[in-house]
């Protein structure tokens, strides 16, 4: 048995079809190995900003959004490779049921008690839209997780999202915020990560469309220099 | 799919450089660079014009260290069994909990070199105002991850045995190009009245030239000598190098219109306007795998 480094066997010297040949095999993809498509989208919306008196202000609107995803071509995998998942067809596109119209309200409502403080509520519906890279059957292998990353063998659909605001702000001075809020989502069909074990236990991670999400989370901001946090600490003390 | 003997040699050819062999270096330290100039004029009858632009290199290095991954189809080193179940020698009376000293570890060494411009300039006539906003970014980027590690077919047993470890190469090069550009307008019709629009265009192309892995195995001789050989066979095909080229082009445009009025002594405005989004992806793409015995891979390929 000869023993040839990789770099002499690769360097193209040693290529040949015979019994024991070697060299580089291109995998055909059936259909084609090209990947098409588009999205479009269009949206209309109208918005209304209404200061009632001095410390009430509420903007509101409604948009509409119109979205379709024409898949023009796509490969399909073969089955001898790891990458033998096939890519969903237009058919089990369709079959998903994307909404082609989403209408998206929202507010927010200020309330301004003292000029330098804020409590604001809002509401509003957002969609998120699958990426290409997630609808695309193709294997790239990912070292770090030591897995085969695939996207979505049957199709992903937008996620709608119906997001709920409370915040509290104060403005001590000019370009300093002191706040804390809540917010909540709840999302319908959220795109979500998984992992399923293929042959030997190596990883595949693809998404799915989960069916529902809840999201619940706090957040403070405090932004301001020292001075005026001395003077903010000297102001709570006096009180 | 049959290829021809001809078609395969030749394409085969087209890979001189085997770009799977590994050197090492030092990292050197990120670097980066900027300049940016602005400038304003002021002409007669409140018109004015300006620009801005920048440009930017940036070269950065990063290291991600593995100490110990299970993750996937590399072993674990630890074993549980509950008490109550038997070891072949004993019946257990408590849970055991054993770990062991191996590692499936390794590097991960990341680059990314980026050259970006920018270029803004506008132009004020009265309450006419237009913008031009345009951006370029071309970035390389390069990943490649060392990883040795143990097999998860064998189990922990055939470590503990003296299996070595098998060596894997991930080679990632990304060259991306990204162009966008985008003209925007306002125009105050009268105090009350203001009208907005934008076109944008973005142009965004991501080549993925040679994605490489590739495993070696490490074998003993008769002599005690270990050498180490390209996996072909192990577990289907662990010698890939792959190709994409992905070619992006989004194309944004809107127009809105918005009107203030008084209602008593309080402000209220009414914007109205529509959105449009045209995103188009055209990905080309090759899958190529090292064999060593052609004959018998058509014959698994059809």
């Amino acid at each position: 048995m000869t023993i040839v480094p990789v770099s002499k066997l690769l360097n193209g010297s040693y290529y040949n079809t015979s019994e024991q040949g070697i060299g580089w095999f291109v995998f055909a993809f059936e259909g084609g190995d090209q990947f098409e498509a588009k999205a479009e989208k269009r949206a209309p919306f109208i918005m209304l900003d209404n200061k009632f008196n001095n410390w009430l202000r509420l903007v509101w609107g409604v948009r509409a959004e119109n979205y379709k995803y024409t898949q023009i071509s796509t490969q399909q995998g073969i089955s001898v490779d790891r990458a033998s998942l096939d890519s969903a067809t237009q058919e089990e596109l369709d079959a998903l049921g994307e909404e082609s119209w989403i209408y998206m309200p929202s507010f927010n409502l200020t309330i301004s008690p003292t000029k330098s403080t804020n409590i604001r509520i809002a509401h509003s519906r957002s969609v998120l839209r699958p990426q290409f890279s997630e609808r695309l059957q193709s294997v790239i292998y990912d070292p770090e997780r030591n897995a085969d990353i695939i996207g979505s063998p049957k199709g992903v659909k937008s996620s709608v999202t119906k997001n709920y605001d409370f915040k509290l702000e104060w403005y001590p001075s000019l370009g300093e915020t002191v706040s804390a809020g809540v917010y909540y989502k709840d999302i319908d069909n959220p795109i979500e990560s998984v992992n399923f074990s293929g042959l030997e236990g190596v990883s595949k991670i693809t998404i799915i469309n989960s069916i529902h999400a809840k999201y619940p989370n706090g957040v403070s901001k405090f932004l301001c220099f020292i001075n005026s946090m001395n003077s903010v600490i000297k102001r709570s003390l006096q009180k | 799919m049959m290829n021809s003997d001809k078609k395969f040699v030749n394409q085969s050819a087209n890979f001189t450089q085997d770009n799977l062999t590994n050197y090492t270096s030092n990292t050197p330290i990120n670097r980066s660079f900027g300049v940016a100039l602005g400038r304003k004029y002021q002409l007669k009858d409140n018109t004015k014009w300006g620009f801005i632009g920048a440009l930017r290199l940036e070269n950065t290095y990063r290291q991600t260290q593995i100490d110990h991954s299970e993750r996937g189809d590399f072993v674990e080193n630890t074993s549980f069994r509950h008490a109550g179940s038997s070891d072949g020698v004993r019946v257990l009376k408590y849970n055991e909990l054993t770990q062991y000293g191996f590692k499936n570890s390794g590097t991960t060494y990341k680059n990314k070199s980026a050259l970006s411009g920018m270029f803004n300039g506008g132009v004020q006539l009265g309450g006419h105002r237009l913008t031009s906003r345009n951006i370029y970014v071309q970035m390389f980027t390069n990943n490649l991850t060392e990883i040795s590690y143990f097999p998860f077919q064998g189990g922990f047993q055939e470590v503990i045995d003296g299996q070595p470890p098998v060596l894997r190469f991930t080679n990632f090069s990304e060259f991306q190009r990204l162009m966008q550009n985008k003209l925007e307008g306002r125009h105050r019709v009268n105090k009350n009245i203001e009208t907005n629009w934008f076109l944008a265009r973005t142009k965004l192309n991501r080549d993925i030239k040679d994605a490489s892995q590739m495993d070696y195995l490490t074998k003993e001789t008769s002599r005690g000598e270990y050498y180490n050989i390209l996996d072909v066979d192990r577990r289907g095909f662990n010698t890939v190098r792959q190709y994409f080229d992905n070619q992006e082009t989004d194309y944004n445009w809107g127009a809105d219109i918005s009107w203030k009025f008084k209602v008593g002594e309080f402000d209220n405005r009414i914007k109205q306007g529509i959105l449009g989004h045209l995103n188009i992806i055209q990905i080309k793409m090759s899958r190529l795998v090292w064999v060593w015995q052609i004959r018998l891979m058509e014959q698994v390929a059809i």
